[in-house]
């Protein structure tokens, strides 16, 4: 591609205001031009994400989880900061920060290089971009928006520490060499990681078999990261490479961070080799950023082969749906429990919003693995999940789901039981022989009887069945038709939240009245929760939580024909 | 003259306080191709929404096929519909998606690939068919949606702008295939914002302008009537340009002045067909 920039004129008119500088062969790049991109692309982003509701939800949740963070680190550093007051020395004043400041660097590298990779790295309006502006003031305006993107994370994480030896120790000047190294990590890390982000896009970009895998290279390395971070594996690794964080020039920041703290002992000569490696790496990733971006965005990308190239197409392979044929289900419903599966295996993103509280099974899997003994709750937890996840999944939101095709459903002669239908077949059709038998093979290890292994076998299919009914039921009252932008045209239409709360909480409550009524030990555990839960302390027997057990498992099981029959009437009835 | 088959009667909409449509009245014979013409948010789609079931009126009766647009499991099977935003799901291939059309429709698989074959051959589409959706250009989308609502062959067929982002052959198919249809038995009820495509094929035009049908008549009568025909020069834009115009004169006036008589519907240059 030809590189030129505006006219002066035309880039007047457009805002970006780039001065007159010298003819097409010498054009400098403009730092104003970059300065503005990056400014606008910040201002997007945060409408982006105010727009959207689980956005403004993962970023409260995010921003109580730094928060938390900064306190803790800030406890760390007062501590550390009185100590020192005292003429001791504390874990953090001594290798602590040094192993800190490294293992941050490192994390901004990641996540900037896995930034650049994924949709954040490509120009949305790149035809327009890269058509009026120069390569590096695009890729100067994309650095400084990655740059401004990190800054508060890296913040959250190393400036309260520091305010805390300040506190601690007495000494204000401490903030002066943890401002400087703050910077430094900011500058240097964005200009690492995001050409390094960029060179591999390009990488992935030219060839068709990365470019295919990508998607699976990508989830693979979100669920190591996910496990790692959740299993408390986080520590182990850092251990692992404490060495090389510890040692020049990664070492070096440490002692930049602590230079300006009396009595810690920070050498100044590693604080100046911080300072010097600091500005090479950032002056040097800067320049290299333009070449990696020019190798990501000037390519003609590799497509993955077609299935469908070369010659007239023929009627599709449909085992599911022959499957279904040689059943009494009706042609409509089979046609909604075919789209549905095929829907959701070609575009699992929405399965996102199922594999949630898997996470919080990560130290739950972590104590068996470490025990090795299976509480005796694990396979109803197991029958809990799979049917949370088959409703959740597919037929919470069966109205919204359909997207621009909804009007197309509705004047189909298609009835909403048969819709309903449809959608419970392609939950229950994967989710109830997998809970069933993870279930059971959970029980099988934790030595359960053989009643109670038929009794969990037979509950996961049944509570996966229902719960997929009532998930229908729920998601026709509390539909969710806006979509959820994730970037890069990946888009999905969660159930709403009401949704999601109605029946995660209707579902919970069953599983529960389910355990106590076969379960002796889940009865007990309930009745002493109760009894010191409940206003006035009254005393809960057991046979009262079998009692109550009951009224609600009846209850469950008449909502099921409830939420089918709702369903079933709000999806014949509902207009435009 | 056949017996209508698109009836409506005082038909309005309401959300809220805006009326989107406004007492409209139809009479459109079976096997006739209706154009529908109307600026942006005039109410062309709330209207065929409501002729589908897909939106009830606030007042008013329509029937369509002989159904009322209240009756929807009576209706669905003889009204096709083309929205303007092509019913697809990106992650099918195209096949995949007609033969989920015709599932819905309780079409058997061996009859709908059949049929299926046939259309997307008619479309070119056929050696695109077992591709992804997601890779189809605007045009091939709109393709698939069209052969959508007509694979049940329906009586009533409800096309919503067809050949926006059609490039001129695949347009051309759209067009043929509208004449074709109305040469048998189909009725085809048909918004576009092309008016050279609704003067081509269009036995009646109407035209709508903020909720109200302002003018009807066959596109000569609504030409010849036109107050910028000149000449003879006149076509249908001058029509929509002098109907819809903001600073018209109130509609009565105009079909006194257009008509000569004073005997015609208020709202309308032409009477019904």
């Amino acid at each position: 591609m030809t590189e030129h920039g505006p006219t002066p004129e035309r880039a007047t008119d457009s805002g970006l205001g780039r001065p007159a500088t010298s003819g097409e062969g010498g054009t400098r790049p403009d730092a104003g031009t970059a300065l503005e991109l990056a400014r606008v692309d910040v201002r997007r982003g945060g409408r982006w994400a105010l727009a959207q509701d689980f956005w403004v939800l993962y970023g409260l949740l995010a921003a109580v989880g730094f928060a938390f963070m900064g306190w803790v680190s800030f406890d760390f550093g007062r501590t550390a900061g009185q100590a020192l007051a005292a003429g001791e020395s504390t874990w953090l004043l001594s290798t602590g920060a040094w192993t800190v400041w490294g293992v941050l660097w490192l994390f901004a590298v990641g996540l900037l290089t896995v930034d650049a990779v994924g949709s954040n790295g490509d120009l949305d309006a790149d035809g327009y971009y890269l058509s009026v502006l120069s390569v590096p003031e695009v890729a100067g305006g994309k650095l400084l928006t990655s740059a401004a993107k990190f800054t508060p994370f890296v913040l959250a994480l190393a400036v309260p520490g520091h305010v805390g030896i300040a506190l601690g120790a007495g000494q204000p000047l401490a903030l002066v060499g943890c401002g400087v190294a703050t910077l430094l990590t900011i500058v240097s890390g964005t200009a690492v990681g995001y050409p390094l982000g960029l060179a591999l896009k390009g990488l992935v970009r030219r060839s068709a078999t990365l470019t295919r895998l990508k998607p699976l290279l990508g989830g693979a390395l979100g669920v190591a990261y996910v496990v790692v971070m959740f299993s408390g594996e986080f520590t182990t690794v850092v251990a692992r490479i404490e060495p090389v964080l510890r040692t020049p020039p990664l070492g070096w920041l440490g002692d930049l961070a602590l230079v300006t703290t009396t009595g810690v002992g920070a050498s100044p000569t590693g604080a100046a080799g911080a300072l010097v490696a600091g500005v090479i790496t950032a002056v040097t990733g800067t320049v290299l950023a333009v070449p990696a971006a020019r190798y990501a965005w000037e390519t003609d990308r590799a497509r993955p082969a077609d299935d469908g190239e070369g010659g007239d197409a023929t009627p599709p392979a449909d085992p599911v749906g022959r499957l279904l044929g040689a059943t009494p289900v009706g042609q409509s419903t089979r046609g909604v429990a075919v789209t549905t599966l095929r829907r959701v295996a070609r575009s699992p993103l929405q399965l996102l919003f199922a594999a949630v509280p898997l996470f919080a099974a990560i130290p739950l899997a972590e104590q068996v693995l470490a025990t090795g003994t299976v509480p005796w709750y694990a396979p109803w937890l197991v029958v809990w999940y799979g049917a949370w996840a088959a409703g959740a999944a597919v037929p919470l939101n069966p109205l919204g789901a359909q997207g621009a095709t909804l009007p197309a459903l509705l004047s189909s002669p298609a009835s909403g039981g048969q819709v309903v239908r449809g959608h419970v077949l392609a939950a229950a059709l994967p989710a109830a022989p997998l809970t069933a038998a993870a279930a059971v093979g959970v029980g099988v290890l934790g030595g359960q009887s053989p009643p109670e292994l038929a009794a969990v076998g037979v509950a996961a299919v049944g509570v996966v069945v229902a719960a997929s009914v009532l998930a229908a039921g729920v998601g026709t009252v509390f539909p969710r038709f806006e979509t959820l932008d994730f970037g890069n045209a990946r888009e999905a239409v969660p159930p709403s939240k009401v949704a999601f709360g109605v029946f995660g909480t209707a579902l919970s409550l069953s599983v529960v009245a389910v355990a106590v009524v076969v379960d002796e030990l889940a009865r007990d555990l309930v009745a002493v929760l109760l009894t010191r839960s409940l206003p006035l302390h009254p005393t809960v027997g057991p046979d009262a939580v079998v009692t109550v057990g009951w009224v609600v498992l009846g209850l469950a099981v008449l909502s099921v024909p409830l939420a089918y029959r709702t369903a079933a009437t709000r999806l014949d009835d509902y207009r435009l | 003259m056949s017996d209508p088959a698109i009836v409506a009667e005082g038909l309005t909409k309401r959300y809220g306080d805006e009326r989107a449509v406004s007492d409209l009245s139809l009479s459109i014979p079976a096997g006739s191709v209706y154009g529908f013409l109307g600026p942006n948010g005039a109410g062309k789609t709330t209207t065929m929404r409501m002729l589908t079931t897909l939106t009830a009126p606030t007042a008013g009766r329509a029937e369509v096929a002989g159904v009322s647009v209240t009756d929807r499991s009576a209706l669905t099977d003889r009204v096709g519909y083309l929205p303007a935003d092509p019913p697809v799901f990106d992650e099918l291939t195209g096949w995949e998606q007609l033969r989920h059309v015709a599932r819905l429709h309780g079409i058997p698989d061996d009859a709908a690939d059949g049929r299926i074959e046939r259309l997307l051959d008619r479309f070119d589409l056929l050696a695109d068919a077992d591709r992804r959706i997601e890779s189809y250009s605007t045009g091939m989308c709109k393709k698939v949606g069209v052969v959508g609502a007509i694979i049940h062959e329906p009586a009533v067929v409800l096309l919503d702008e067809p050949t926006s982002g059609l490039d001129p052959r695949a347009a051309r198919t759209v067009r043929d295939m509208v004449a074709e249809l109305a040469s048998g038995e189909t009725t085809v009820f048909l918004s576009t914002h092309v008016l050279p495509v609704a003067d081509e094929l269009a036995d009646t035009v109407g035209v709508i302008d903020d909720g109200c049908l302002v003018a009807e008549g066959t596109p000569d009568e609504l030409k010849a009537r036109s107050v910028d025909a000149v000449d003879g020069e006149a076509d249908l834009e001058s029509v929509f340009m002098d109907v819809t115009t903001d600073d018209r004169p109130p509609a009565t006036e105009r079909d006194v002045r257009s008509s000569g008589s004073d005997e015609r519907p208020a709202g309308r240059l032409a009477e019904s067909p």
